[in-house]
């Protein structure tokens, strides 16, 4: 794929390029259901049944029993190589292209490892044409926006008015689907033989945008809408604003879904900011969004309000500490039954941190997080420590502990890890890393299921930066450097 | 006293001496009133008019210095004991613009009847007081008298240098060393004299109309000291008036920094300067020096600055710092202001530092999740404590690993009894389902459900329809998504 853009940059004046490429070695024991006959299904005296080797079994009216009992060893080995292009003076001023891709396989026994199929994938590629006041684009493309990301095959134009600090915008392709580089039809996007639509959506959206001195407005509206029988997708807009006034800085944003009549997410932050301290609170509001290809809509998913704080101060010009919390509470789902009893329907977060910077370039760091909500809650603690021992070279060295019930199923997870990563930028246009951790996992359970399985994770990867472009060839010698 | 106490006063001694020797000689440089070796006083008697030694001064451009044989003639070893004299061979290294029949020439232009001017020798050699033979080489203070200087030396208007003193670039006998030995005057000390101030002082001679830039600079400076901090001195006339000299020694000492660029908002309101149209940053900042943090589309202030190249300082390269707003939870809250001011952010971040995370998955991406998230994940997860499918899409990463960890469903809820720690799941799963329903999807399809869920098909026809479903709203939306429950008798209410 990079081969292929080669004659491209090579027709062009500048261009600067960037390939990574990493691997890392993966093991893990996923679940088996099993069955057994309920004939062998063993009675403990409370009403619950086990299978003869103590896994607890859910026996229904058949004859019948089922358990999950731990799988085989899963290996994977993902390698992934990715390339980044972008290529300019084609003698047309403002004329660029842009364009990365990668290419990736498991040479692990079980490919187990999701997203790493098709073998090789356009990122986006797209030709660019910019003005002072104007700017077109190509190609495949990713607009990342409050909208969450969206990738298409299209055009895009937005035009600036310096005078007013105004900008507009507007796109419009076939899309691809949500959080995924391949069109919804592709079967990669199929795991379990959903039903699918035949045919790619037409994506097309709006955009504006004015700023001033003290306040920031952006708008965007986008709908996707079904080319075979010309229904919609989805259809939403949103607005947000920043607002800065001396050293407070407020942050909004709400989402409206067309579909649905009703808002969607929506947050509001403010934002003191001094050298020494940060101060933040605010209220956020959560609200799932499905596509209209899908009946999950249907199902009425609830959102949450939360209210959070965060506070940052500088104790000293080397010690910091930090902190967050934030409690939210689920809309009511309108579900009762007087057969079982209620779930949760809030929780809180809480976490706090200090961080040190200690001479010789060492930085070290702790934290704890506290998560308590409906369905699964976790608490951990983790501790890293930074450093540039020559230079050039920077080395890390992490460990951690996390606990992790579940409120729905007995699978309680205890975690211990320790790790350490070396980066080596032998120049500034090339890097090289290293990692290897070990992560000691016991999953509990009130029977056979516990399981332990202990790993070793190994990562590398080599980073390279490539181009002739003003900012990655070597400065031009001055008259007389400053010292 | 110690050793080392000997040893201390030795060297502060003879730095003493070495510092009163180069003062001297400085001072006999730059004019200072100082005492000329020859011994006058003795010499009163023998001869009573200087033209006696200085006949020739009015006839030639270098100064009249007697000869050893004209010493020799007294001083021959039986009139008077030898002495040692030999002449320079050369002019003394001056930058003064004067010869002595130069200026009896101009003094008799300008005032023809002026007597005092007409070979008085003591007029400019001798102290008011003194007697005739306190011959000094030159009595600064009667020559800036006659020129009408009325305030000390180095604070007289910058265009009355020029009536005494060469450019610098022409004062060619005067060493490197000896450029660097020029007095310092004391406007150069004033707290706004680096930064700004002697740049207006530069340009007084434009309003005085004497040449681009003032004469007093000329008289001590080239180019080459403009070019140690001066990135735009191409584009600067008054830089330009001045000639380039290797000669000049060059500032090493680091500029201070502007008053405005240490307040806690400069980062964040530096923008608003550098668009005003008489903004100065072209002065200290090539492009570089923006690019330093500004590496994505750099915006129209910084097109306009000058890259580096010869003839041009290096500039100040700043040290790019993370804004006072980035605090540390900056991640996780980070989307409403980029969403809000996506220009902000694309000052310093190219579109690729956005990419490494929004995009799905290559090889050079970020580690947005903390170490251990692999085990914390339900817990995120199913609290939507950020929104998953921003990044994740949910069939391709979330069901296909869960596919491989045996984790999905494969029949109708509750058949296989995954959900064992909540007794009677099947029944109580609405209100899981309804909190969290993006969690659901990593494990179910709609099939799990609509068994069920649907009003066709042989299901249970439980309505799955909660709070603040609209119908009629999602009927005229698209119709299919009814009809894959209802079929073509959709409900109407």
């Amino acid at each position: 794929m990079i081969g292929s853009l080669l004659p491209a940059a090579l027709g062009a004046q500048a261009f600067r390029a960037r390939i990574d490429a990493s691997t890392q070695r993966v093991t893990y024991r996923g679940l088996v259901a099993d069955s057994i006959a309920r004939a062998l299904a063993v009675d403990d005296g409370s009403g619950s049944y086990f299978s003869p080797d103590g896994f607890r079994l859910r026996c229904s009216t058949d004859s019948q029993c089922y358990f999950f009992r731990p799988g085989a060893l899963i290996r994977a080995m993902p390698a992934m190589a990715s390339g980044a292009l972008t290529a300019w003076g084609f003698g047309v001023p403002g004329l660029s292209l842009r364009a990365s891709g990668r290419v990736a396989t498991d040479f692990g026994a079980d490919e187990a490892v999701p997203t790493i199929g098709p073998f090789a994938q356009l990122l986006e590629g797209y030709l660019e044409f910019q003005r002072k006041d104007l700017r077109l684009r190509g190609g495949r493309q990713l607009i990342a926006s409050r909208l969450e990301p969206i990738g298409f095959d299209g055009a895009a134009a937005s035009m600036r008015f310096p005078d007013r600090a105004a900008e507009v915008g507007a796109y419009a392709g076939w899309g691809l689907d949500r959080a995924s580089i391949l069109p919804v039809t592709d079967p990669a996007l199929d795991p379990l033989d959903e039903w699918r639509p035949r045919r790619r959506q037409v994506v097309a959206g709006l955009e504006g945008a004015w700023s001033h001195r003290y306040l920031d407005l952006r708008a965007e509206y986008r709908r996707e809408v079904d080319p075979e029988d010309h229904h919609f997708v989805s259809e939403r807009s949103t607005v947000s604003a920043t607002g800065n006034w001396r050293d407070l800085r407020t942050t909004a944003g709400v989402d409206y879904n067309h579909v649905e009549g009703r808002f969607g997410s929506s947050d509001l932050t403010v934002t003191y900011v001094r050298r020494e301290h940060a101060l933040s609170a605010g209220v956020r509001r959560y609200r799932p969004y499905f596509s209209l290809w899908t009946l999950w809509g249907a199902f009425s998913p609830v959102g949450y309000d939360a209210q959070f704080a965060t506070a940052q101060v500088a104790a000293t010009p080397w010690f910091s500490l930090r902190g967050r919390a934030e409690h939210f509470a689920f809309d009511d789902a309108e579900i009762s039954t007087g057969l079982v009893p209620a779930l949760r329907d809030d929780g809180w977060r809480l976490s706090a941190g200090a961080s040190a910077r200690l001479p010789r370039h060492v930085t070290i760091d702790g934290s704890v997080t506290l998560d308590r909500g409906p369905g699964a809650s976790s608490h951990s603690a983790e501790l890293g420590v930074d450093l540039a021992p020559i230079e050039r070279v920077a080395l890390s060295l992490h460990a951690g502990v996390l606990h992790r019930p579940l409120e729905l199923r007995y699978f309680d997870a205890a975690d211990r890890w320790l790790g350490a990563r070396v980066e080596w930028a032998m120049r500034d246009d090339r890097r090289l890393w290293a990692e290897v951790s070990t992560i000691g996992q016991e999953r509990r359970r009130p029977d056979a299921g516990g399981t332990r399985y202990d790993q070793v994770r190994l990562r590398a990867g080599i980073a390279l930066t490539l181009g002739n472009s003003a900012d990655r060839a070597p400065l031009p010698p001055a008259v007389r450097p400053m010292r | 006293m110690n050793r080392n106490g000997i040893a201390a006063s030795l060297a502060v001694t003879v730095g003493v001496v070495l510092l009163a020797v180069g003062m001297g000689r400085v001072a006999s440089v730059h004019g200072q009133p100082s005492r000329i070796e020859f011994p006058h006083e003795k010499h009163a008697a023998v001869f009573p008019d200087c033209t006696a030694c200085h006949g020739e001064v009015f006839d030639r451009a270098a100064p009249a210095i007697p000869t050893p044989e004209q010493c020799a003639s007294c001083h021959d070893g039986d009139v008077q004991a030898r002495v040692r004299w030999t002449p320079r061979a050369a002019p003394r290294p001056t930058n003064r613009r004067f010869t002595h029949r130069a200026h009896l020439r101009a003094a008799l232009t300008k005032t023809p009847g002026d007597s005092t001017a007409l070979g008085i020798c003591a007029s400019c050699h001798v102290t008011s007081g003194d007697g005739r033979m306190a011959v000094r080489r030159t009595v600064l203070g009667q020559c800036l008298g006659c020129h009408g200087v009325t305030v000390a030396h180095l604070e007289a208007q910058p265009e009355a240098c020029a009536t005494c003193h060469l450019r610098l670039v022409d004062a060619t006998t005067l060493s490197t060393e000896e450029i660097r030995a020029f007095p310092k005057p004391a406007f150069h000390d004033a707290p706004d004299f680096l930064l700004g101030g002697h740049g207006r002082l530069a340009r007084t001679g434009v309003a005085l109309g004497s040449g681009a830039i003032a004469a007093n600079c000329a008289t001590c400076h080239s180019r080459d000291l403009c070019l140690s901090c001066h990135v735009n001195a191409p584009e600067s006339n008054v830089i330009q008036a001045l000639a380039l000299d290797a000669r000049v020694p060059v500032r090493t000492a680091p500029m201070p920094t502007p008053p405005t660029h240490g307040s806690e908002n400069w980062v964040r309101s530096h923008q608003r300067d550098a668009r005003r149209p008489r903004a100065t940053c072209s002065t200290c900042h090539a492009r570089e020096s923006c690019l330093t943090c500004h590496r994505g589309t750099p915006p129209p202030a910084v097109t306009i600055l000058a890259v580096r190249e010869q003839g041009r300082a290096v500039g100040a390269s700043p040290v790019r710092a993370r804004p006072t707003n980035h605090t540390w939870e900056f991640s996780i809250r980070h989307a409403g202001e980029a969403s809000a001011r996506p220009r902000s952010c694309e000052n310093c971040h190219a579109r690729e530092s956005c990419l490494t995370c929004h995009r799905p998955e290559n090889a050079g991406a970020g580690a947005y999740h903390p170490r251990g998230f692999i085990s914390q994940h339900p817990s995120a997860a199913y609290a939507r404590q950020a929104g998953c499918a921003d990044c994740h899409n949910t069939a391709q990463f979330c069901q296909s690993c869960h596919q491989r960890a045996g984790l999905v469903a494969t029949g109708r809820l509750g058949a296989k009894g995954y959900h064992d720690a909540f007794r009677g799941f099947s029944l109580g799963h609405g209100q899981a389902a309804r909190q969290s329903l993006e969690s659901c999807v990593g494990c179910h399809v709609e099939r799990d459900c609509t068994a069920c869920h649907s009003a066709v098909g042989g299901g249970y026809r439980f309505s799955p329809h909660g709070p603040g479903f609209d119908a009629e709203r999602l009927r005229r939306k698209n119709s299919s998504f009814c009809i894959a429950c209802h079929g073509t008798a959709i409900p109407r209410r």
